[in-house]
This record gives structure tokens, C-alpha cells and sequence, in this order.
């Protein structure tokens, strides 16, 4: 395999808040002003070097429209790192974030790493959420924050630098090389969605209905 | 329409008919003539009635009053810039959809996404509508057309369930979307599951959007043409045929490539001329056979 460690990432956030775009910014390097609404979900791959060590990230971007996290949550299990978007201009996706973050909690451990970004910050005129507003929200909630911009690429690097660090220095705490939890070793399965419970996200195994077992 | 020979001034006609839209705004004309009550279910106030209450009792409402009556109906801001958000990430590169907010086209698909909420306040507005707003806004031309067959759309073709909080029938589409894929593609179908690759995203995209994420707007009135005449069955037979057209390409890649591949299918569905390779008719008669089979236990 051509990389030191693989981790599964996952963005939420409220529709709008300019999830696919972060992800276009980050995996292309690229922004587009007529970007189209994401439908269900979707997800990309990107290899980054960090201290020295190849970093693999598969990245899943969701639809943020409520009525989609029936569908989305399959998504969240298995995931390293969750990063929790909202858009600085819009105060409704930061009033969001508590229940954003307790969904995602229903799916993922306390290992799982989580990050909050405010973007859109090119757009100081039409800000709504202040940095410090925003600080002291993510250190309330214990975790870290970065303001970004997907359209003027500030921070967006950063930001998945900073959380592939501390993904580095957790697997590492748990035993070098030791652990071969689901998302460790990226084999077959890799994209099937984890939630393989009956109801709830039913559709989530359904990819692989017909042999997968 | 099965052979794909229906041109575009048959179209209205044909997608009317099909889907029994006179009957659908007759109904509608008759609920909103008696004073259709607002979203919250209370029962209107005269003001609030606007034309309704005027026309209580005298004229019938025509169908295109009736259009007028639900799209200015007010609604919460709230949901109004939750369409918002979404009319300006439609079609973006398209030349009826493109440039200001305050762009005709944009303006006329959110008319159609107000109305649309206004008559099915329990449904609301679900992503994946404005996809097929601005589709029936490119075939019919106009507003209050596009209007009566996406409500006809929600009301006779199970959309309604998909569409609603929850999306509580997508996974059995997601599932029979697959299970024809599987039936009709057995060699693609071992390929994607030996490369662990689900299929869930490419169907949730063709579902939700009557295959707007996957085809050019001018490719898919044949795919509205053989919906409105076979429902479901033709979303899983236009997604087997979609897959079986590009299915050679798809057995020669991996897994990040596949992904990446399907979600740039407008740009692999066209003749080397430049004009379109599929024909959903012609995917239509390649499965026919082995499909019908399929469906019957579907």
C-alpha cells in the first residue's frame, strides 16, 4: 500500500454551509461559484503528506437538508473524524451545530475525532457569528476551531492538516500499527457504508445486497 | 415513446395525458375555488384566502389562477430561502438557469418550488425537487406547466413518499434500483462488489433527480417520456441501460476511479460527434427482455 494510514472523514453541516466546496477546494484545489446542490452523498479521495508520513483521506461529503440524515448517518459510523461545517454568514448553521454534533454522537465513539470550521470568512461584511463566539462555542463543546475560506483556499489545508495530525497521534497512543478496526487497513468494504442495522438506514447495505456477506 | 421517436412540441400533450393532469388541476381548481386552507392546516382568513375568497361562490378558478394562487401564497422565510439556496445550484451552467438570482429562469423555478410547498405543506421541500422543477421548466416552457406535472409527478407517481421528511421510500428505490442492476449487469455488478464499491450514490443521485445529476436537461425528456408512461419501472430500466452503455469502461477501473467516473456521466454518455449516445428508448429494448422477469418479482 502506498500510504502510512488511512482515515475516513466525514463533513456535515447544514445545506449550504459550503460542505462541497470546502472538499472541492481541498481535493482539486479548485472554486466554483455555480457549484449544484449535493444529492445524498458522495466522497473523495485525497493523499497529503503530514510529519513525514503518508496520509491517505477518504473524505464523504453529505446533503445537509434534514430530512436526508435517515440516509447520511449510515455514513457517520466508522468515521475517524467528523468535520462539522457552518457558514459565518448565516447564524441559523451555527445555532445547528449542538444538533449536528448530537446526531453524529449516536453513531461514532469518543475516539472519533471532531473539528469545527466556520466558513465563508472572505465574506467579513456579511459575518454573523463572531471568531469569538465561535472559540468559545468549540471549546464549550471540547473541540478544536478554524475559520476558512473555500473560496480564497484560507485554511482549508490547515484544517485537514490539523486533523490528520491529530488522528496520526491518536492511532498512534492506541499502539503503533496495532489496531485493525474497520477503517484501519482500507480493504474490501471500504466503501460500503458500516450501518448495517435492519430500519434505520436500511438502504446503507443495500449496495452490497445480493453477495456482500 | 418506447422507441424514442417523440419530438419536443408532442411533448406537453403526451407528458399531460400520461400523467392525467387535467383531472389533477380540475381537483386542484375545485379545492382552491372552496378556500384551500393555509400550510398550518387552519382554516384561512378572508384575507388570507386572496383570490379564493373572492372567487367563493362565483367564478371557477381556471388552472393557471390556480397556479397564480399557491405561488403567492405567503410562506416563512425560513423556507423560502431554504428553495433559495438551492434555485442558484441547479442547472448553473445552463443558459435559462445562469446568471443573477433575479434571472428569469430562476425566478420562474422559484415559483414553481413556492407553489409546490404551498400545495403540499406535509411534503414540503425536499432536495432533488428543484432538479425536476428546472427540467419541466426546459421541456414545457412554462411556469405553471412545469407546475402541474411536478405536482402530478408527487401525487401519481409515488414522489410524494419520497420526497417527504425522512425520505422513507428511497431505500426500497435504492434497493430495487440495485436489484435490476444485479439482474441485468451480472459482470458489472461482480466487479463493483469485488471492488467493494456500493452503488448507493450513483442511485441516490438518479432517483432523487429523474437522472438530472447523470444527464444533459436536453437528454432527459425521453426519460420523462418513458416515465410517465411505465413509472418506477422506467427509473430502473434507464439506470440499468445507463450502466450497461458505460459498462465496458467501468469493468477497466478501480474503485476511486468509478466513483469519480460516474459522477462526470454527462460528459461519457455522447456520441464521438458530440450528439447524445443513449437513447433511453434503446436502453429500454436492451433490457426489455431480461427486465421483465426481474420486475415482476420486483
Amino acid at each position: 500500500r502506498d500510504y502510512d494510514h488511512l482515515f475516513k472523514l466525514v463533513l456535515i453541516g447544514d445545506s449550504g454551509a459550503g460542505k462541497s466546496c470546502l472538499l472541492l477546494r481541498f481535493a482539486d484545489d479548485a472554486f466554483t461559484e455555480s457549484y449544484i446542490t449535493t444529492i445524498g452523498v458522495d466522497f473523495r479521495f485525497k493523499t497529503i503528506p503530514v510529519d513525514k508520513k503518508t496520509i491517505k483521506l477518504q473524505i464523504w461529503d453529505t446533503a445537509g437538508q434534514e430530512r436526508f440524515r435517515t440516509i447520511t448517518s449510515a455514513y457517520y459510523r466508522g468515521a475517524d473524524g467528523i468535520i462539522l461545517v457552518y457558514d459565518i454568514c448565516d447564524r441559523e448553521s451555527f445555532a445547528h451545530v449542538d444538533e449536528w454534533l448530537n446526531e453524529v454522537n449516536r453513531y461514532v465513539n469518543e475516539s472519533t475525532c471532531k473539528i469545527l470550521i466556520g466558513n465563508k470568512c472572505d465574506m467579513e461584511s456579511e459575518r454573523q457569528v463572531s471568531t469569538e463566539e465561535a472559540k468559545k462555542k468549540a471549546d464549550d463543546l471540547g473541540i478544536a476551531y478554524i475559520e476558512c475560506s473555500a473560496k480564497e483556499a484560507t485554511n482549508v489545508e490547515q484544517a485537514f492538516q490539523m486533523m490528520s495530525a491529530e488522528l496520526i497521534e491518536k492511532r498512534q497512543k492506541q499502539g503503533a500499527g496495532g489496531r485493525s478496526g474497520p477503517s484501519a487497513g482500507g480493504g474490501v468494504g471500504l466503501l460500503q457504508p458500516k450501518n448495517r442495522e435492519a430500519g434505520k438506514g436500511s438502504c446503507g447495505g443495500l449496495g452490497s445486497c445480493g453477495g456482500g456477506d | 415513446v418506447l422507441s424514442g421517436s417523440v419530438c419536443a412540441s408532442e411533448r406537453k400533450a403526451l407528458w399531460r395525458r400520461l400523467a392525467a393532469v387535467e383531472k389533477l388541476e380540475q381537483c386542484w381548481c375545485s379545492r382552491l375555488s372552496d378556500g384551500f386552507p393555509q400550510g398550518d392546516g387552519e382554516a384561512p382568513t378572508t384575507e388570507a384566502r386572496g383570490v379564493s375568497g373572492r372567487m367563493k361562490g362565483s367564478a371557477f378558478l381556471s388552472a393557471s389562477e390556480a397556479f397564480e394562487e399557491l405561488a403567492n401564497r405567503p410562506l416563512p422565510n425560513s423556507k423560502v430561502s431554504e428553495i433559495e439556496r438551492d434555485v442558484s445550484r441547479t442547472f448553473p451552467a445552463h443558459q435559462r438557469f445562469k446568471g443573477d438570482p433575479g434571472a428569469t429562469g430562476r425566478a420562474e423555478l422559484l415559483k414553481v418550488l413556492r407553489a409546490l410547498v404551498v400545495a403540499e405543506p406535509s411534503v414540503g421541500y425536499c432536495q432533488g425537487m428543484n432538479f425536476l422543477a428546472a427540467t419541466l421548466l426546459i421541456h414545457l416552457g412554462a411556469a405553471q406547466d412545469a407546475f402541474w406535472l411536478l405536482l402530478a409527478i408527487l401525487e401519481g407517481y409515488h414522489f410524494h413518499h419520497l420526497f417527504t421528511p425522512g425520505v422513507p421510500l428511497l431505500p426500497l428505490r435504492i434497493f430495487q434500483f440495485a436489484g435490476t442492476v444485479r439482474q441485468c449487469l451480472p459482470r458489472l455488478w461482480r466487479h463493483l462488489k469485488e471492488d467493494g464499491f456500493s452503488l448507493d450514490i450513483f442511485a441516490h443521485q438518479c432517483v432523487l433527480t429523474l437522472f438530472a445529476y447523470s444527464l444533459e436537461p436536453e437528454l432527459l425528456g425521453h426519460v420523462y417520456d418513458t416515465f410517465f408512461l411505465l413509472g418506477w419501472k422506467a427509473v430502473f430500466r434507464i439506470g440499468a441501460g445507463l450502466l450497461g452503455t458505460l459498462e465496458e469502461q467501468l469493468l477497466g477501473l478501480g474503485r476511486e476511479d468509478i466513483s469519480h467516473f460516474l459522477s462526470q456521466c454527462k460528459r461519457h454518455v455522447r456520441l464521438p460527434g458530440g450528439g447524445p449516445s443513449l437513447c433511453p428508448a434503446r436502453a429500454l429494448r436492451i433490457f426489455e427482455s431480461d427486465l421483465s422477469g426481474a420486475l415482476v418479482a420486483l
